[in-house]
């Protein structure tokens, strides 16, 4: 893309001190999110996620937590460099949060309306009386039924569902330039999570805003994303775009990824499941973290890191072996062979 | 192994390090009593010896460490002996009450309906009456005496246990492990020690270590009030009783018979300040797994 | 055909509502309101639908880990609500369940080898110590785990791994039928493959029945024979998979499949977006408990209630629009 980048994450490392050891969360992670479009993130349980977002909006808890190296450079401001009091005007106004569950991140004291209004007076700085206007009609944006009667409601009044348009609600009501969504569908059924990500789609086409989507559903991406990093282990290993990323994955992580889970239009016997589990953060192996995991790993892959290169055409990828698995995937075979009951 | 973890980190941090100290000194005082103060003889250990018939206190002086008491006894005696009958006091009072509690509690809970009712509502009975006053009145009843006072503390003192308990048996009885076991074809036995008491206890356990310390204060306080050992017997809320009379001092000295006061008074505090060090470290130690 | 293993007729579970300072029941959660299904031998059945809709109170209620309020519930034919104590604890060894969370689901102060044990231990499959930890190293094996973990406690296990040892612990006393509440949902999504995969390994050596239940479709159709879906607690469609992803029938099924989003960004659905929420149970919807969202509702809808029945060759039903 020739687009100038809203936010460029530059070798990001964020780590945490903790009493067994440091955890190496964020080790090492690049990307860019251009204004109007969806970065997906996809990646398992604690590969370091919600803690790039985190760092971005500088909530990392700390201690333990603390950005160790890197960069990030939003409109061209170095975030990492700002005092807490400058970036407090960036929280809220230029950059937007929803968290993975609507319960805990409102309050359940104040009524949904009071939260909202309370957002959108802090940082437009208009009467109480507007404020108020512009809550119930960014209610209503969101689908929110009879929102005059719901803007006095408590969060426990609400249903997940209604909660998390709520959340939406307040992060988009200061138009902000990126929207972080951390699994915001996560805890949702699958037909509410369907209306919440229709709603988030037209949302951006209608605000002309970044998102960066941030899933463990391969589903959800494909569903949203213009662009895709795939994590592993505080790592991104895959990074283009989501069309590339589904007909092409070049990373093994990647493709046993999309061959672990079920097809709705496609049969077949045996799922190919990627051996063994996601090593301890506290605990990485040398050379690629995924070598623990990896069929294709051979000499190289146990004593260096591979970096994220340039495969084609920005079809960025961290592996020695990706050639290896295109002859595979030529010859239509399996990668993670069957072992049947696996060791 | 997880044993073995506590106990460490019961030793790095300073405070419960500070009251396991203590602790042990107190475990030492008991074990070695006879070669510390060695009694005049084997079956009345618990006598405390007189320096004379004197009436008034006489300060620390050769052959008598700690000095006097009112009556002329012993204090240093008292003192090394008191420790033992605050060891046992503690033990088996807390021991028996928790114990109680422990049982009632899980059955209230475990079972519900109409067993939880009649358990809980004896329970909010016993609770509804002061502590201290109806253990007085119960030991007056039975008579003057330590295993009275002790009848009386387990009877009334196993409420706090109960209650913990049984909330803490609510909430791991709809635990999925719970379930599965049932779903084994697990007996009710089973199922309530395995898995129900072994992953209750540890809560119960700390409320047991701070309950050690108060228990001795309130014996104490039952002796102070008449109502505890008999007069001569080493305790060391009876050396406290003692100094009653003598705490405001005499003639010349507000300060005069300190020694009656400060020395068993230092002793009842240690002893409770560490054993509520040790639960308060306890707790530290276990609650980010009880969350 | 093969025999009816299991048999669920009329089945009901509502949990009482207790308020003000009495606990006076003042409403019931319906949380299974009459379902009626049967699952053949050596079959899986999957059960699917939203959270709350009652899967997991069903497949409670059948194992008798919750008290049914009415209905019963037949397995080889004898009704198991009948059953005392005794009865009961000897059935039990058939019938098994696997949940969901594999951190809640295990003693945190057992040991793997205790774990698997203890269903040994209480229905005296082994004679002394020594036999029964040779049965517990095989249990593992068959699951995928060494010996070398037998003496260690699950906290040490990553999710996969323990939820391998909950399928160990319900195959040791080798049931014929095993319910399986959600075993994939609390897994890493690579890890998911790993434990489907084991399900049907074990299904094929043992011949195993399930009741597969799942809120994720996809991994219900990969591993089920047929399927059930469950909407505020009752079933509104039962069928063979292929002919339920093929010919869904009613409304709601209709709109979950359509509202699953596919690994797949060039595929372009035509989604069915549901409006409005789940309703509570304590208060379902008069008629259609369906209709105040149904895309399709008409004038009876409201007002009576949809039969469940047989639309041809097995395929159940629950809509009024199929009586058209
Ligand atoms: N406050 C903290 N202290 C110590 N370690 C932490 C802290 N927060 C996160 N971590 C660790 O950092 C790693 C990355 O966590 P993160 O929350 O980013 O994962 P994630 O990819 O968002 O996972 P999930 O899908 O479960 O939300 C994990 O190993 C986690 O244990
Ligand atoms: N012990 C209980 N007491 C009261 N209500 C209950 C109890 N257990 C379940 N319920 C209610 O019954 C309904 C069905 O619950 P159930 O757990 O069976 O749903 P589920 O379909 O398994 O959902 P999930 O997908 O979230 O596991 C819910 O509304 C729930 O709140
Ligand atoms: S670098 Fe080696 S171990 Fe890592 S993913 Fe590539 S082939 Fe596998
Ligand atoms: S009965 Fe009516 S409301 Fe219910 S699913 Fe059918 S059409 Fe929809
Ligand atoms: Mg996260
Ligand atoms: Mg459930």
């Amino acid at each position: 893309m020739s687009k100038e980048a809203l936010v460029e994450v530059k070798n990001l490392k964020t780590y945490f001190y903790t009493e067994e050891g440091v955890v190496k969360a964020v080790d090492g992670v690049d990307y860019e999110i251009y204004p109007g479009e969806t970065l997906g993130i996809v990646g398992e349980s604690g590969c370091g996620k919600s803690v790039t977002s985190l760092s971005i909006m500088r909530l990392v808890e700390s201690p333990p937590g603390r950005i160790e190296a890197g960069e990030i450079n939003f409109k061209g401001t170095d975030l990492t460099k700002l005092s807490e009091k400058e970036m407090r005007k960036i929280r809220g106004n230029d950059i937007s949060m929803i968290f993975q569950e609507p319960m805990t991140s409102l309050n359940p004291v104040y009524t949904v309306g009071d939260q909202i209004i309370e957002a959108i007076t802090l940082h437009k700085g208009v009467k109480r009386k507007e404020a108020r206007r512009q809550a119930i009609e960014m209610l209503q944006k969101v689908g929110i039924p009879l929102p005059e009667q719901r803007v006095d409601e408590y969060p426990h009044q609400l249903s997940g569902g209604m909660r998390q348009r709520v959340m939406i609600a307040m992060a988009l009501s200061c138009d902000p330039q990126l929207l972080i969504a951390d699994e915001p569908t996560t805890a949702l059924d699958v037909t509410i999570q369907a209306q919440i990500l229709e709603l988030m789609n037209s949302l951006k086409e209608s605000y002309g805003m970044a998102i960066m989507m941030i899933t463990h559903d391969l589903g959800v991406i494909a569903e949203v994303s213009d662009r895709v990093a795939v994590m592993y282990a505080g790592k991104v290993v895959e990074y283009t775009d989501v069309d590339t990323l589904f007909d092409d994955p070049k990373h093994p992580y990647t493709w046993g990824l999309m061959n672990s889970i079920p097809k709705l239009d496609k049969d077949v016997d045996r799922l190919e499941a990627i051996p063994g589990s996601v090593p301890s953060p506290l605990n990485f192996p040398e050379g690629c973290k995924f070598n623990t995991r990896c069929p294709l790993a051979k000499g190289k892959c146990y004593d260096v890191e591979p970096p994220l290169e340039d495969t084609d055409g920005g079809h960025m990828v961290r592996c020695w072996r990706y050639e290896h698995l295109e002859e595979i995937k030529k010859r239509g075979e399996r990668i993670y062979e069957d072992r049947g009951v696996q060791k | 192994m997880e044993w073995k973890e506590i106990l460490t980190r019961l030793i790095k941090n300073k405070l419960s390090l500070f009251g396991l100290i203590i602790i042990l000194f107190f475990v030492l005082v008991a074990v070695f009593a006879p070669y510390l103060a060695p009694p005049r003889s084997p079956e009345d250990a618990y006598e405390i010896p007189r320096a004379g018939w004197q009436v008034e206190p006489q300060p620390p002086r050769e052959g008598y460490l700690f000095g006097t008491a009112q009556g002329s006894y012993d204090i240093f005696y008292g003192m090394v002996w008191g420790t033992r009958t605050a060891f046992r006091i503690g033990v088996i009072v807390v021991g028996l009450s928790s114990l109680f509690g422990i049982i009632i509690g899980t059955l209230s809970a475990y079972y519900g309906g109409i067993i939880d009712e009649f358990f809980m509502r004896i329970t909010d009975v016993f609770m509804s009456i002061p502590f201290l006053v109806a253990a007085m009145v119960l030991t007056t009843i039975l008579g003057k005496g330590l295993d009275n006072v002790m009848i009386a503390l387990v009877t009334f003192g196993w409420m706090g246990t109960a209650r913990l308990m049984r909330s803490q048996v609510l909430e791991i009885k709809n635990e999925e492990f719970v379930q599965a076991s049932i779903a084994l074809g697990a007996s009710d036995t089973r199922i309530i020690f395995k898995h129900i008491i072994a992953n209750c206890i540890f809560p119960v356990l700390i409320q047991a270590f701070m309950r050690m310390g108060s228990m001795v204060i309130t014996a104490s306080a039952l002796s102070f009030l008449g109502v505890g050992a008999p007069e001569g017997y080493a305790d060391w809320g009876q050396m406290i009783t003692f100094a009653r009379d003598w705490i405001l001092g005499g003639q010349g000295s507000a300060l005069k018979y300190w020694y009656t006061v400060v020395i068993p008074g230092t002793a009842i505090m240690l002893f409770s300040l560490s054993w509520n060090l040790i639960g308060d470290a306890f707790r530290d130690i276990l609650d980010p797994k009880l969350n | 055909m093969a025999e009816n293993l299991l048999e669920v007729n009329n089945l009901k579970k509502y949990f009482p509502v207790k308020a003000g300072i009495f606990k006076r029941t003042v409403a019931h959660v319906k949380a299974v309101d009459d379902i009626s299904f049967a699952v053949e031998e050596g079959e899986t059945l999957g059960l699917v639908g939203e959270s709350g809709c009652g899967k997991s109170t069903t497949g409670r209620t059948i194992l008798r880990l919750l008290e049914a309020t009415a209905g019963e519930v037949l397995f080889e034919g004898k009704n198991v609500m009948e059953l005392d104590k005794k009865e009961m604890r000897a059935i039990r060894r058939d019938m098994q369940i696997i949940f969901q969370d594999p951190y809640a689901s295990l003693n945190p102060r057992m040991t793997v080898a205790d774990i698997v044990g203890e269903p040994l231990d209480i229905h005296n499959l082994a004679k002394n110590k020594k036999e029964r930890n040779e049965k517990v190293k095989e249990i593992l094996e068959n699951v995928g785990l060494g010996a070398e973990y037998m003496n260690r406690y699950p906290h040490e296990f990553s999710g996969g791994q323990r939820q391998r040892i909950g399928v160990a612990r319900a195959l040791a006393v080798d049931p014929k039928l095993i319910i399986a509440d959600e075993p994939v949902s609390a897994l890493d999504v690579s890890v998911q493959a790993q434990v489907v995969n084991l399900l049907q390994d074990l299904q094929k050596e043992y011949g195993l029945t399930y009741l597969f239940i799942a809120h994720d479709l996809s991994v219900v159709k990969h591993i089920s024979d047929r399927v059930a879906v469950m909407y505020l607690g009752k079933l509104v469609e039962l069928t063979d998979k292929k002919e339920l992803f093929r010919n869904p029938m009613h409304p709601y099924t209709q709109s979950l499949l359509s509202a699953i989003p596919e690994a797949d960004p060039k595929k372009k659905k035509d989604r069915i977006i549901l409006e409005g929420d789940v309703p509570s149970p304590v208060d379902p919807p008069s008629g259609c408990r369906f209709h105040p969202r149904c895309p399709k509702a008409f004038e009876p809808c409201p007002v009576k209630e949809p039969e469940f029945k047989e639309y041809g060759d097995g395929h159940f039903a629950a809509c009024h629009l199929l009586d058209q």
